[in-house]
Parts: C-alpha cells; sequence; structure tokens
C-alpha cells in the first residue's frame, strides 16, 4: 500500500492535532501562506463581483509567495510524519533487519538528492538577493525573498531525514 | 551507451527504485539528474535544479492544486461528510440494495469533495461497511462497494487529479473539470443499476435490509446532508458561469465551507489546524513527486525514450483504439502498486508525447487517461483501493471476497469507459457550453 497523506482517513483515526506547531517551524509559514492564500484570492472575486475591480497584484503575491512558500515551507512535515508518497506492498513482506538497511539506503539518496537542490537554491537565494530580483509585471514585484523558501524547505527536510534514519537505527527498525 | 540507453536504464532504476520504498519524487528526480550528467553534462543538471523547481510552483494555475485539497480537508474535520451515508440510507431503504446504493452516493460526494480515493475507501469503509455486513449483507457485495465507488471522485469534479493533469499537458482545468462531470455521474449511475439488479435477481445478496424510520427522521437527517451538495454545486456553477476561474474556484469553495462550517458551529480552531496542517502535507508531498517528474521529463525527452516509445506504440497501428489499449496495459500494471496521482505523473512524460504524435483530442482523452487509472486502482491482484478496505476492515473479511465482490463494478467501469471512448460527446460537450 502506498503512503498517502490523504487525510480525510487519516484525520479520523489520529485525534487531536499534531505535534510540532510552533510558529518558529518553517511549516508554520506554509500554513499561513494556505490560509492568506484562500483569503485573499476569495476578496479579489468578492470586490471584482461586486464592485467590478480588485486589487493588483493578487496573481503574482500567490504565485510567487504563496505558492511557493506553502509548497517547499512544510517539505520537512511530510518526512517527519512519514507521509512521503511511496510503494510498501513490495517491501512490507521482506525481514525486518532488510527493511531497515533499505530504510537506511533511502534515506541515504534522500540525502543527496535534497542536499543538492538545497545547494543550488542556496546559490540562486544568494544571487537573487544580491540583484533584488523581481518579476516580469507591469509594476516592481521583488520575488528574491520567496526563493529562501526554497533553500529553507531543503534545509528543513535534510534535518528531518537525519533525525529519522538516526531514531530508525536506534530503533533496529524501518520507521 | 547511447542516449536511448541510458534512458531506459533510467527508466528501469527508477522502478527498482520505488519498489524498494525510496520515494518516489526522490526516486525520479535523482535518477533523471544522474541521467542528465551522463547523456550531456552535469552543468546542464545543475541549470535544471536551479530552474525548475521555482519556476514551476510559482505558477497561478497550480494554486488550485491545494486549495481544493484545502476545501476537502476542511469539509472532513468540520464534520461535514459525517452523516451523510445515514441520511442517505434513510432515503434510500425502499430500493433493492439500499444501503450499497446509499454507499455509492454517499461515497461520490465525499469524493468530490475530498479529492482522493483512497481517502473515500478507507473512510467509507469504516461508515458503510459495517452498517452493512449488520444487516447480513453479502460481504463481496459490500466491501465491493465502497472499493469502487471511491474511485469515482477523481471523475466528479473538483478533482486534483484533473488540476494536476490540465497543468501538465496544458490543457484548461476547467474544461476538464466540465468534461469529468457526465463520465462521473455515469459511472455512479452503472454501479447503481447493477446493484439493483443484481439485488433484485439475487434478494439474498442485500440480506435482511429494512431500515425503517419515519418522517421526523428523515427531516432530521436531511439536517447533516445538505451542506456537500451545496457547496460542490456553487463551485462548479461559479465555475461554469464564469464568475471565477477553476483556479480562483479553490479558494472559494474553502472560504464558502468555512461559511457553511460557521453556520453549522462546527469550525472551530482544531477544525481549521487539522485541515490546515493536513492540506500543507499534502501538498508538500505532491509537489515532491510533481518536481521529481518534472525533472523526469526533461531526462526522458533528452534520451529520445518517449519519441522510440511513440514510434513503437504507432508503429503497430495510429488507431486510438490501439492507443488506448496500449496505455490501459501500462496503467492496469503500475496502478497495481502506485497511487492514482503518483502513476499520473509518473506516466505522462511518456504518455503525452504519444498523444500530441497522435494528434488526440488531450480534455477527452485526459478523462481516458483519469478513468484507466481508476479502474487500475480496484483490479486484482493488486488493487490499492482493495488493500485499504481490508487493512481498513481486518479479519472479518478475505481478501478474495473483496476482489470477487469488485468484479461486477470493474465490468461496469469498462462500460462506462467504452461509452467515454465511444461517445466523446459524453465528454466534450459540457465543456463547450462553459462561458
Amino acid at each position: 500500500m502506498t503512503n498517502r497523506p490523504d487525510l480525510p482517513a487519516n484525520a479520523a483515526k489520529k485525534a487531536g492535532p499534531r505535534p510540532l506547531l510552533s510558529a518558529a517551524d518553517p511549516g508554520y509559514g506554509g500554513i499561513r501562506a494556505l490560509t492568506l492564500m484562500a483569503l485573499h484570492v476569495t476578496l479579489d472575486i468578492v470586490l471584482r463581483v461586486v464592485l467590478g475591480s480588485s486589487f493588483p497584484g493578487t496573481l503574482e503575491v500567490v504565485s510567487f509567495y504563496y505558492m511557493v512558500c506553502a509548497v517547499f515551507l512544510p517539505l520537512a512535515y511530510v518526512e517527519l510524519q512519514g507521509e512521503h508518497i511511496c510503494v510498501d506492498v513490495l517491501t512490507s513482506r521482506l525481514p525486518g533487519s532488510l527493511q531497515l538497511i533499505l530504510y537506511v539506503l533511502s534515506c541515504l539518496l534522500g540525502l543527496l538528492y535534497f542536499s543538492m537542490l538545497g545547494y543550488q537554491s542556496l546559490l540562486d537565494s544568494i544571487r537573487a538577493t544580491s540583484r533584488l530580483e523581481t518579476a516580469m509585471a507591469n509594476f516592481t514585484f521583488y520575488i528574491w525573498p520567496s526563493r529562501w523558501a526554497l533553500t529553507l524547505g531543503f534545509a528543513a527536510i535534510l534535518l528531518a531525514i537525519c533525525a529519522n534514519m538516526l531514531k530508525a537505527l536506534t530503533l533496529r527498525k524501518a520507521l | 551507451m547511447s542516449n536511448l540507453d541510458i534512458g531506459l536504464t533510467g527508466i528501469a532504476v527508477a522502478l527498482s527504485l520505488i519498489a524498494l520504498r525510496v520515494p518516489i519524487g526522490v526516486a525520479l528526480g535523482l535518477v533523471s539528474i544522474f541521467g542528465i550528467s551522463q547523456i550531456t553534462s552535469m552543468r546542464v543538471a545543475w541549470g535544471m535544479i536551479s530552474a525548475t523547481p521555482f519556476d514551476f510552483v510559482g505558477q497561478w494555475e497550480l494554486s488550485a492544486a491545494p486549495m481544493f485539497l484545502f476545501m476537502g480537508y476542511l469539509c472532513t474535520t468540520t464534520a461535514m461528510t459525517q452523516g451523510l451515508f445515514q441520511a442517505m440510507r434513510l432515503y434510500l431503504a425502499r430500493l433493492p440494495g439500499g444501503l450499497a446504493v446509499s454507499s455509492v452516493l454517499a461515497s461520490a460526494f465525499f469524493a468530490a469533495a475530498s479529492g482522493s480515493s483512497v481517502a473515500t475507501s478507507a473512510a467509507m469503509s469504516r461508515i458503510a461497511v459495517p452498517e452493512m455486513l449488520k444487516h447480513n449483507y453479502d460481504k463481496g457485495l459490500a466491501t465491493g462497494t465502497v472499493a469502487a465507488s471511491g474511485t469515482l471522485g477523481s471523475l466528479i469534479p473538483p478533482s486534483v487529479l484533473l488540476v494536476l493533469y490540465g497543468v501538465y499537458a496544458q490543457v484548461s482545468v476547467g474544461q476538464l473539470f466540465m468534461a469529468g462531470f457526465l463520465p462521473g455521474l455515469l459511472s455512479a449511475l452503472l454501479y447503481i443499476l447493477m446493484i439493483i439488479a443484481r439485488v433484485r435477481l439475487n434478494p439474498a445478496l442485500a440480506g435482511d435490509a429494512q431500515v425503517s424510520s419515519n418522517w421526523q427522521e428523515k427531516w432530521q437527517a436531511l439536517k447533516g446532508i445538505w451542506p456537500l451538495p451545496v457547496l460542490i454545486a456553487a463551485v462548479l456553477g461559479g465555475i461554469f458561469m464564469g464568475f471565477f476561474s477553476p483556479t480562483e474556484a479553490g479558494a472559494v469553495g474553502t472560504s464558502f465551507a468555512a461559511l457553511i462550517a460557521l453556520t453549522r458551529g462546527t469550525l472551530t480552531r482544531t477544525a481549521i489546524k487539522e485541515a490546515l496542517i493536513s492540506t500543507a502535507i499534502s501538498t508538500a508531498s505532491i509537489f515532491i513527486i510533481l518536481i521529481g517528474s518534472l525533472f523526469f521529463t526533461r531526462f526522458l525527452a533528452l534520451s529520445g525514450v518517449p519519441v522510440a516509445f511513440s514510434n513503437l506504440i504507432l508503429g503497430v497501428s495510429t488507431e486510438t483504439w490501439w492507443i488506448i489499449i496500449a496505455v490501459a496495459l501500462i496503467y492496469l500494471v503500475l496502478g497495481m502498486f502506485i497511487d492514482s496521482i503518483g502513476l499520473l505523473l509518473l506516466t505522462l512524460p511518456l504518455i503525452l508525447p504519444l498523444l500530441q504524435g497522435a494528434d488526440i483530442n488531450l480534455v477527452w482523452f485526459g478523462i481516458i487517461i483519469i478513468k484507466l487509472l481508476e479502474i487500475g486502482l480496484v483490479t486484482p491482484p493488486i488493487g490499492l483501493n482493495v488493500y485499504v478496505i481490508k487493512g481498513a476492515l481486518g479479519k472479518s473479511v478475505e481478501l478474495a471476497e473483496v476482489f470477487k465482490g469488485v468484479t461486477w463494478f470493474i465490468v461496469m467501469d469498462l462500460v462506462a469507459l467504452l461509452f467515454i471512448i465511444l461517445i466523446p460527446a459524453l465528454s466534450l460537450y459540457l465543456p463547450q457550453q462553459m462561458f
């Protein structure tokens, strides 16, 4: 069965809010972005339908800020909650020790992948910041700050993978 | 090694890693980075890593995906989905197999709101199956109904799968939503007719289901079911009438769902927080695959595999039916162990070039692809939905019974698929009427 994050099912199972939520979490920024996205777009439409005009820049703010934050900042949650979309029909029948080896291997591959993504994002963020990067729009719209969401998100998921791998090794059991 | 060999090796390695439980996005991404560095150079690979994630995610059209997920989770956490089945069964008690018919309808609404087949089946197997078994329903019928009905959600809009397909294939998401509506409805109708016919012929299948109720109970139950149909109608109606775009519809739907929950007094802090966390996790996990799949698309394009694959398939025949059979075979095999979103994103890099080469209407074929994907979720030997149900119910049912029960629904799915293929207007009429 694949691990899917579809929650209607899981939410019913897990009572109460999940842990690791404080305002300092990068993931919290993702959650704020989702809330703002829903409110901002709704307000934009209400104004458009009622008044016939709305404020400019909704599209840019949603695309370059809310979306980027909502996707990248919560990356580490996915790892910590074991909600990666993956296939475990085949491995679940293997003996425990072999599962642990495969799990550690998969963590190492994850570390390699996300560190490549994180490294490149860091370079991009620094470059974008030094140039005060803007988006193509008919007004000045800075996008360099949102570049850092990628760097932050990838760094967070790297830490999360390390934490999970150490946990698995200590427990001698694949998570 | 020729580029084509590198491409084919890449596919084999990626599939092996996925089978060994490496997250799908990580497997696709890593293989692509190394594949590209082999075909061209590491510099090209770094360039792709630099450009792709930020530019792709910062797309207005894609914001529909998290917003529809948010709407779905909000419906669940504010208890809008509860009571749907309980109410339906009171109204449909007189029909032969009334409980099974109620399950189909409740699943259809639940799935439309939640946008996920597996989640719908998991939830409904806890709500509806015990009720049916209590009334001595045939176990195959009870579980088969829930396994199959979960798949209705990806065609009945709003559907996250359709959003992803639309953005990927550069087809209007609004048109896809409208296109999926009638085929989804047809599938549900065929299920219901089949259940009624089977129970008519063999009443023992539906046990002793005499659900008695009075008008007072029915009136009470109505309070529990209005929100979901109203919400879905408002979202679809707004898109159809042109009040807002499909991209904006997710956000409007979320606000509307919050408003409904507010009037019913279920919009608690916990409910909002739960929905937000679930949405954030789902969104991030889907985009991990999406980014991996984009890398994979670049990699395959450079290797020339999609062209070779298209030539291979189109070399046999360029008839539409043959292409459909070829695609169906791929989904039947892979649908055994990968769920719909992963499968869609895994296969589009190969299948889209094929369709573009064969000059097929991408809206119509999108509906066919989604239907095929969903059939793959319930076909033996390893249908994912079937396993989810077995997992939720534990030892009280045998796997073989679920598969036996679901067979009837697969037959109906094939009939529906045939209709969708033979009558393109079923998918294309509504999009043409849009404002």
